[in-house]
This record gives structure tokens, C-alpha cells and sequence, in this order.
């Protein structure tokens, strides 16, 4: 009688686990779509609406739908406040090496002002710098920190 | 026993520093393991002994 | 059956033995580092005062010195002084060689110093133990606050005796100095003795600096640093502290290093999402582009000779090693295993390019030779690259960062060295947290 009661205890205990670190991964899972992250936690608002950074895949620089979005909408920003000249900033996580993350960061940042300007948006307002892999926004050693750093963020520069 | 590098030519010219280190480091190990106990027969079997040394399996990686 | 056997026995009597030269393949054995007593040198009681150097000390530190080289190197032992038999004086005229034996030392190294009108006169001698004889000496004058790089050069003497190379203790390292939380590190040029001592820094923290690098002879360092917020490559002197900016670029430059004769920095230069490698001359300024491909090129690093250059490129997709003529014509791929390649630095001695490697999540610090052939990996790690060689090309030099916990804290770089052979991987102590090391050529040349 006690040893089917302990067994019944063992196994809601067990299931329970299992539910908890299903949901752990589910979270995870929940802010990154293959290698790319897809949370908010880390992004800023240049205006009501509109994402200040976009996020890339491991040693890849190319722009995903949701970045595109993104990017659409601070050109539209851009358009309706023309004064306005902003600098890309170019990152990469730290799980390269350090020169050609520099170069990978420049490759990110310039992948955005590109498409910037093919919405309309004068070159000579955006400029571009790479940060390498030296300034993390998230200091952890796993990979929803690393996809949280590997990103292109717009600043205001005036 | 007496041992000694026999090629005196090539201990003393000029770019086979390797050479002579490893021979005066041979000689050590000759010299370090004096008395050599060295089976009563068969001299002239061992008397030359060709020794190749290759560390490349030493050699991490 | 009687008879054969008698005939075959008779037959082997009379058989001239023909012995064949017996050959031995030896290919593993006991890697015993060499026993050697360093004996403290002696300082001869003529010796005057000079500043606030302890002079009377002199010797036994400059022995200290010494004995911490060899021992660095894994490939001798130093025997501790308690057990040792004879005077410094005495030892240095005249050593009893069986004495000497018996604490199963194999080599001693004795000397003597001198310090009269305002300079240090040093001589040494290392001795073989088991043939019993000199096998150099050496006398030499310097200024007296010199005697750490006495102690040095003594070092690099002996090493080269005993081991057919050039030494590298008559070295010193710049490496970038690290302090702060991982998101918003501090980081200031220093530049150190290669035994950890001296430390100076170069600039003060104010902006981020990245990869510095020696010109061949010591005096110079190219960098890069975010100075006004433009990533620049700078050149700096080492003895005014003068900064300057390395050409007038458009955009950034990084990964910068001297050509082997001194005259060029090259480096890369990134515009518009491509990096490039260029070149520039200090004396007439002149720039020269050596890559012209959409990939990305960077890490560019000569051979000794002047006459090739190999990089870091991922023209084919990913991160890999190639080398090209010093023009940029008869670009080589010459990485082919799995994973990503980065770092590529060409050995002093010509022979070698050593490299990071990551592959499967591990970072790899390895070599292999210039036609790409021979890959060998030294070390493994969570997160390690950027090797730098020793002048004589048996060492490399490169840095760890750990990981940092759940919190985020935890966070520290250091710098590592390792044996060619993949042996005698150590810590190398800083004073601060230290990243991307350079290793300068010997002082002495």
C-alpha cells in the first residue's frame, strides 16, 4: 500500500520536472528561431513602434524578415524626421575571433544601412561602426546571450 | 668505458650547432649510464649499433 | 638421422657469420627535464654602491632569475640551492665535478660580478658535469640597472649551448590590459619583461585598444584603438609615448602588423560591409591595396622573409587560412580540416603558421606547415586564440577567457604559452587580466 503510494508520489514529481524544463526550453525556444534571436529583452524603442536593433545568425550577416521589418520601420522614422542622422552599430558574440569579428560587425551594420537605403534614406545620414566583439549587451556564456550580442543597433547620433 | 664523438669536423664547423648538441647529449646519457651492463658474448654482433632517433611520435597533436 | 644432424651441425660450424648492422628505431622515451644547479653568482667584495640597488644581493638574484627561466621552458630542472656543494667563488674557478655529481646535477652554471665606477661587469661559466669540462663563458658590461637583463642574456647563452637554438628570455611582451565588468571592459596597452616583471603601461583606459604589435626592433607598437570613437590603427613610440594615426583611411582599419623589415604596416581596412588588406610605407606613406574581394580579409601576417603573406579569409563561405605573394597575386587556400580557422601568425623560423581553430564549440590553438599540411593541434579550450611566437619560434604565446556564470560574473582573461611540441602549457602572470599578447624579438640583437 505505501510502496504504490510512493511510487505515485515518485511519478508526479517526475512529471512535474519534466513539465517545468519543458517550459524552460520552451522559453529559450520562444525567443530564438534557429540561431537568431527573436525576444524584446534587450531592445530599446527609437520611437513608439519602432525596434531600435535587429539580431543575426552565427557568422551570418544577412538580414531575416522580422530585421527587414525592423528596418523598414526606422526608415519610415527616418523619413518623417529628416533632421535626424543616426549611426549603425555593428556587433558580434564572442564565440569568433576577435579581428574578424571586427570585420563581421562592419559587415552587419553595413548589411542594415544598405537596406535603409533602399528605403530612401540618404547615405550620408548613416554611418556605420563595428564593435567587434567588445561590447556584449548580455555578459553569459551561452547561446541565447551570444545571439542576444549578435546584433546591428541604430543610434541616434544627433 | 671510454666514449667519445668521433666526427670532430662536423662537432666544430659552423652551422651544426644541432649536432653537437645532440651529440654532447648523447654522450651524457652514454656517460650517465656507465657501468653499461653489456651481455658477455656476441661482441661482435652489437658492437656497431645503428641508433635512428625519431621523436615525431612524442609529438602532441 | 644421426648423420644429418652431424652433418648439419658441422655445416654451422663452419659458416662465416655474416651480421647484418643492427638498427634501433627509438621513438618514444622519458621527457626528464636536464638537472642543472644555478649557482648564485659571486659578487666580489670590491664592488661599490650603486643608487639604491642591494648589491650585496646581486648575485643571488640574478641566479633566481635565471634558474625561474629555465624552469618556464620545461626542459630543465634546477636543483634547489640547499643542497649545493660548493662556494661561488670557488665553484666558478675551479668546480669538483664528482661533488657536483653526486646531487645529480648534470650541468652548473657559476659566475661572478663585479660593480665599480657606475658599471656591472658579469662573467659566467656553464659547466658539464659528466665530461667533466667548461663548455662556455662569457664576460660582458653594462650599466647596473641592467642586471635583470644580465640574468636574461645569461639565460639565452646557456639555453642556446645546451639546446642548438636561440633563447627568449631577453624578451618582452605587450599585451592588452584588462579590467571591469565583461560588458564594458577597460582596456590599456602594457608592455612587461617576458617573466612578468616591469609591467608599464602605455595609455590610460580612456578608449578601447585591440592587438598591439612590436616593429622588429622593439621600439614602435602598431594597434588599434577607438580613440574619438573611429577605429583606427595607430603607431606609437614606445620611448616618447607619441601616438599617431596610421594613414588617413575612410573607414575602419584593424589587425594591423609590421612587415619584417619594418617598413610597412599592414593591415586590414573595412568599407561598406568588405574588408580589405592594405598596406602602408612610413617613410613615403604610400598605400597599397594587396586583397580586392567582396569576402572578408583580415589577420594578415608575413613570412620572416619578407616574401609571402598568409590571412584570414572566408571567400569560401567560412573563416579559413590562405597565403598569397607579398603583391597579393597567387592567393592559396591551405586550411582544409573542419571547422573555422582565424589567426593566422607565421613562425620566425619559417617553417610553421600557427592558428585558431574552432570547431564543434572547442577553440583549438594549433600549427601546421606552410603548405597546409601537418595540422596539429596543441591545446583545447571553452575560449582561447590569438598565438604569438617566440623570437626563436619553439614557444607560442596566446589568451584564455572563461566563462562567466548565471549571473553573468566570473569573467577573467589571462594569457597562456605552450611548447611547440604541445608540452609545458603554463599561466603567464600579469599583473591585471590580459588579453592579446605579442611577443617582441630578443633585445639584445
Amino acid at each position: 500500500m505505501n510502496l504504490s503510494k510512493f511510487f505515485k508520489n515518485a511519478f508526479l514529481v517526475m512529471l512535474a520536472c519534466l513539465v517545468l524544463s519543458a517550459c524552460a526550453t520552451k522559453k529559450v525556444q520562444n525567443q530564438m528561431q534557429g540561431d537568431v534571436y527573436t525576444g524584446t529583452e534587450t531592445v530599446e524603442y527609437l520611437a513608439s513602434g519602432v525596434p531600435d536593433r535587429v539580431f543575426f545568425a552565427t557568422n551570418e550577416s544577412v538580414l531575416t524578415t522580422a530585421s527587414r521589418d525592423t528596418l523598414r520601420k526606422q526608415a519610415e522614422w527616418l523619413r518623417k524626421n529628416s533632421k535626424i542622422n543616426v549611426v549603425l552599430e555593428g556587433h558580434a558574440d564572442e564565440r569568433g575571433t576577435r579581428e574578424y569579428n571586427l570585420a563581421l560587425g562592419e559587415r552587419r551594420a553595413n548589411a542594415a544601412k544598405d537596406y535603409l537605403m533602399t528605403y530612401g534614406i540618404s547615405a550620408n545620414r548613416i554611418s556605420v561602426i563595428s564593435y567587434g566583439k567588445e561590447r556584449p549587451v548580455d555578459s553569459g556564456s551561452n547561446p541565447l546571450a551570444w545571439s542576444k550580442n549578435r546584433r546591428s543597433v541604430t543610434v541616434k547620433a544627433n | 668505458m671510454k666514449s667519445e664523438i668521433l666526427d670532430h669536423e662536423r662537432m666544430n664547423r659552423p652551422g651544426q650547432k644541432f649536432y653537437k648538441v645532440l651529440a654532447e647529449s648523447a654522450l651524457r646519457a652514454v656517460r650517465l649510464c656507465q657501468p653499461l651492463k653489456v651481455p658477455p658474448t656476441g661482441y661482435e654482433k652489437w658492437k656497431d649499433l645503428q641508433l635512428n632517433f625519431n621523436p615525431e611520435e612524442m609529438l602532441k597533436g | 638421422m644421426r648423420n644429418l644432424i652431424i652433418i648439419i651441425a658441422f655445416n654451422f660450424l663452419f659458416l662465416k657469420p655474416v651480421y647484418s648492422l643492427i638498427e634501433v628505431d627509438i621513438t618514444r622515451g622519458n621527457l626528464d627535464p636536464l638537472p642543472i644547479a644555478v649557482s648564485p653568482l659571486h659578487v666580489d667584495i670590491k664592488s661599490e654602491e650603486f643608487k639604491d640597488l642591494r648589491i650585496k644581493d646581486l648575485g643571488e638574484n640574478i641566479s633566481k632569475i635565471i634558474e625561474r627561466n629555465f624552469r618556464s621552458t620545461g626542459l630543465f630542472n634546477p636543483l634547489k640551492k640547499d643542497a649545493f656543494v660548493q662556494k661561488p667563488d670557488i665553484a666558478h674557478l675551479k668546480p669538483r665535478f664528482e661533488d657536483w655529481r653526486l646531487i645529480k646535477a648534470q650541468a652548473l652554471v657559476t659566475g661572478k660580478l663585479l660593480v665599480k665606477d657606475e658599471k656591472l661587469k658579469v662573467e659566467f661559466r656553464l659547466w658539464d658535469l659528466t665530461a667533466a669540462k667548461e663548455m662556455t663563458a662569457l664576460a660582458f658590461t653594462t650599466t647596473p640597472s641592467n642586471w635583470r637583463r644580465v640574468a636574461h642574456i645569461i639565460s639565452d647563452k646557456i639555453y642556446e649551448r645546451l639546446t642548438g637554438e636561440e633563447g627568449y628570455f631577453d624578451t618582452r611582451i605587450i599585451y592588452v590590459a584588462e579590467s571591469g565588468p565583461k560588458n564594458q571592459r577597460v582596456k590599456k596597452l602594457a608592455i612587461m619583461d617576458q617573466d612578468g616583471y616591469n609591467t608599464k603601461y602605455l595609455t590610460l583606459g580612456n578608449e578601447l585598444v585591440l592587438t598591439p604589435r612590436f616593429n622588429p626592433t622593439n621600439q614602435m607598437v602598431t594597434y588599434m584603438s577607438y580613440f574619438r570613437n573611429m577605429p583606427r590603427v595607430y603607431l606609437l613610440d614606445i620611448e616618447t609615448g607619441t601616438q599617431e594615426v596610421v594613414g588617413n583611411f575612410p573607414g575602419m582599419t584593424f589587425a594591423p602588423r609590421f612587415s619584417p623589415d619594418g617598413k610597412k604596416i599592414i593591415m586590414s581596412f573595412a568599407m561598406d560591409g568588405n574588408s580589405d588588406i592594405y598596406t602602408m610605407d612610413l617613410e613615403n606613406r604610400i598605400v597599397e591595396r594587396i586583397t580586392n574581394h567582396p569576402s572578408i580579409d583580415t589577420s594578415p601576417s608575413y613570412s620572416p622573409d619578407g616574401k609571402f603573406i598568409c590571412f584570414n579569409s572566408d571567400r569560401s563561405g567560412y573563416q579559413q587560412i590562405y597565403i598569397m605573394r607579398k603583391d597579393g597575386t597567387k592567393v592559396k587556400r591551405i586550411s582544409f580540416g573542419k571547422g573555422l580557422y582565424g589567426t593566422p601568425v607565421w613562425s620566425p623560423r619559417g617553417d610553421l603558421i600557427a592558428f585558431t581553430k574552432l570547431h564543434k564549440g572547442k577553440f583549438y590553438i594549433g600549427v601546421m606547415r606552410t603548405d597546409g599540411t601537418g595540422e596539429r593541434l596543441l591545446t583545447e579550450n571553452y575560449y582561447q586564440e590569438a598565438p604569438s611566437w617566440s623570437p626563436n619560434g619553439r614557444v607560442l604565446i596566446f589568451y584564455r577567457e572563461t566563462k562567466t556564470d548565471s549571473e553573468g560574473k566570473g569573467f577573467s582573461a589571462k594569457l597562456w604559452s605552450i611548447d611547440l611540441t604541445g608540452y609545458n602549457e603554463r599561466m603567464v602572470k600579469t599583473e591585471s587580466d590580459a588579453s592579446d599578447p605579442s611577443w617582441s624579438s630578443l633585445l639584445s640583437n
